[in-house]
């Protein structure tokens, strides 16, 4: 089983403003950076599943070739001040992404 | 258009008191930078800088950030353009100007510096809603209204907008100043506003701006302390560190458009949308980049408005257990927690307050299905509690953390207290809790208007 995180140089979160959180994930290779984009596996459905939100919730994929970067941005559960919000700056929100199952190779 | 025009810009630093590397600064003095430019203002942490107007920053390591920027404008005999002061509130400006002051007498400098504050009035505010303003909300969050309305303006404990470049480059069209301080501020308008008084196209200057804006972030290895050289002219710009230890590569620069930005195609300023879906980032050398081909589409100036209004005062206590069967019931003991409190301090006073907790170790930060795969060694749980007056919230945290400690479940047998707290005191007043109650764009004619600068010279004359 391969996973994002088997794949990626960088699988990072962290607020674009109080109210949302954005997902980067940038690779080393070409060939990895295109097998996740053509897998499809980033899709807005599976990542709403995966973080527990609505599909309205999430803006993206964004697949940037120059960068062999993808974002894909969430609107937050609860804003960063919300009373019971644990990440103020969104830094420690990958671990859902970064665990995601990438089929082929 | 003469290919040779060109405007060399150096950036300082990411943010002012994260640090500035003085051998990059010479080293980009040797290059004749024609500005040098630095941000200082953000709203990454939190709400509670703006509400309680206090620094997230340490205001020694500013201080000696902003010196190293000015003393090097200085040497160089060009501008320097900074926003300084956190949140960008008045007197946090204010604060600055006062180091700004010890530097000049200190260092034995004469300057004289544009003063540009980003805090507005919330009565301006209303004005321009009374006159037909209609301010949408910049995220679809259901915790911000719509359209701003005169009820969240007053509400809101203190207001700032982010200026534009026009405000900054109305100061500097002055001729006679050594330097622009501004409070809140686009930081994008911060290292935009020299480009766009040279006459350097509108597209090119702004994506520019957006990747020069964080320094040494746009290479690698990337570096939150330490500063980034460009070099624009009318058809392209070209990117570098000074520092010899780090490049910047297609991918490093290109990356950029990615850090903190929720679509890496668009970066939207009061004055449009820059689009760089179609941006080329090339290699000139192993540490050199050309960018070009961004696009831009302007739109009715609007400026973002945020505001911080008070939601409580909080506190808090931790505690820790290894105990696998007080792990195994903590679900229901917090449940019972939380009833032990309501016993205490309601249905009267329901309403009145709050209380949450965050199991760390098992799902503080965690809310997917795996989170609970298996059963943590050991969990910290933070008691949280907001009131509508902190007495409130001291007793509110008082009884949830007796309640936890003496709690009883099924084969309990450290009788004597469940929780570890790390220290005393046991329970930790955390203070007044802001929330960004506006985060909204107004529509305005004049962009320079609302932010009237004020040409001051340091040192200030003792009185």
């Amino acid at each position: 089983m391969t996973t994002l995180d088997d794949l990626a140089r960088v699988i990072r979160s962290k607020n674009a403003s109080p109210f949302l959180i954005t997902l980067d994930v940038f690779f080393e290779r070409l060939e990895d950076y295109e097998r996740v984009k053509h897998s499809r596996v980033l899709a807005a459905a599976r990542i709403a599943e995966r973080y527990g939100l609505p599909e309205s919730a999430v803006s993206g994929p964004y697949y940037v070739d120059q960068a062999l970067g993808i974002k894909l941005t969430l609107l937050r559960r609860h804003p960063t001040h919300a009373h019971g919000s644990s990440d103020c700056y969104g830094a420690q929100q990958h671990l859902p992404l970064a665990s995601m199952e990438v089929p082929g190779g | 258009m003469s290919e040779r025009r060109e405007l060399r810009v150096y950036c300082a630093t990411p943010h002012l008191g994260h640090g500035v590397d003085t051998d990059s600064l010479d080293a980009a003095l040797a290059l004749k930078p024609d500005v040098i430019v630095a941000q200082g203002t953000s709203t990454d942490p939190g709400a509670y800088y703006l509400g309680a107007d206090v620094s997230y920053m340490q205001a020694l390591e500013v201080r000696s950030n902003l010196e190293a920027v000015i003393l090097a404008a200085r040497r160089a005999r060009v501008p320097f353009i900074v926003s300084t002061g956190g949140s960008g509130t008045r007197a946090a400006l204010e604060r600055e100007l006062a180091g700004i002051d010890a530097i000049a007498r200190e260092q034995d400098v004469a300057l004289k510096l544009a003063v540009i504050h980003g805090e507005v009035e919330p009565e301006w505010v209303i004005g321009r809603l009374r006159a037909g303003a209609r301010a949408r909300r910049i995220v679809d969050s259901p915790d911000l209204p719509e359209e701003l309305d005169e009820e969240t303006v007053s509400s809101a404990t203190r207001i700032v907008a982010q200026m534009g470049p026009e405000p900054i480059m109305a100061a500097l069209a002055r001729g006679d100043v050594d330097g622009v301080v501004t409070g809140r501020s686009l930081d994008v308008g911060l290292f935009v506003a020299v480009p766009l008084m040279r006459g350097f196209p509108t597209a090119l200057s702004m994506h520019f701006a957006t990747v020069m804006h964080d320094g040494a972030l746009a290479a690698v290895p990337g570096s939150g302390a330490d500063g980034l050289f460009g070099i624009l002219t009318e058809s392209s710009y070209t990117v570098f560190p000074t520092n010899p230890q780090r490049a910047c590569t297609p991918l490093s620069v290109a990356g950029m458009s990615f850090y903190e930005r929720s679509n890496p195609f668009e970066e939207r300023v009061p004055s449009g949308v820059l689009d760089v879906s179609q941006a080329t980032y090339e290699a000139v050398d192993d540490r050199t980049v050309r960018v070009r081909g961004a696009a831009w589409h302007p739109a009715p100036y609007t400026l973002k408005l945020e505001g911080a209004k008070l939601q409580g005062y909080r506190t808090i206590c931790m505690g820790a257990s290894y105990e696998p069967r007080f792990i195994a019931a903590l679900d229901e003991l917090l449940a019972h927690t939380r009833e032990q409190v309501a016993r205490a301090y309601g249905p009267e006073r329901v309403g009145s307050w709050q209380l949450e907790f965050r199991v760390y170790g098992r799902d503080a930060l965690r809310h997917d299905a795996d989170a609970r795969s298996a059963p943590p060694g050991e969990v910290g749980v933070l008691i949280d509690a907001m009131a509508a007056d902190q007495a409130l919230a001291n007793a509110v945290c008082s009884v949830a953390r007796s309640a936890l400690m003496h709690v009883g479940y099924p084969g309990r047998k450290t009788t004597a207290g469940n929780i570890a707290v790390p220290f005393s005191p046991v329970e930790v007043e955390v203070g007044p809790s802001y929330a960004y109650s506006i985060w909204h764009a107004l529509p305005v004619d004049d962009p320079v208007a609302p932010f009237p600068a004020r040409v001051e010279t340091f040192p200030r004359e003792l009185t």
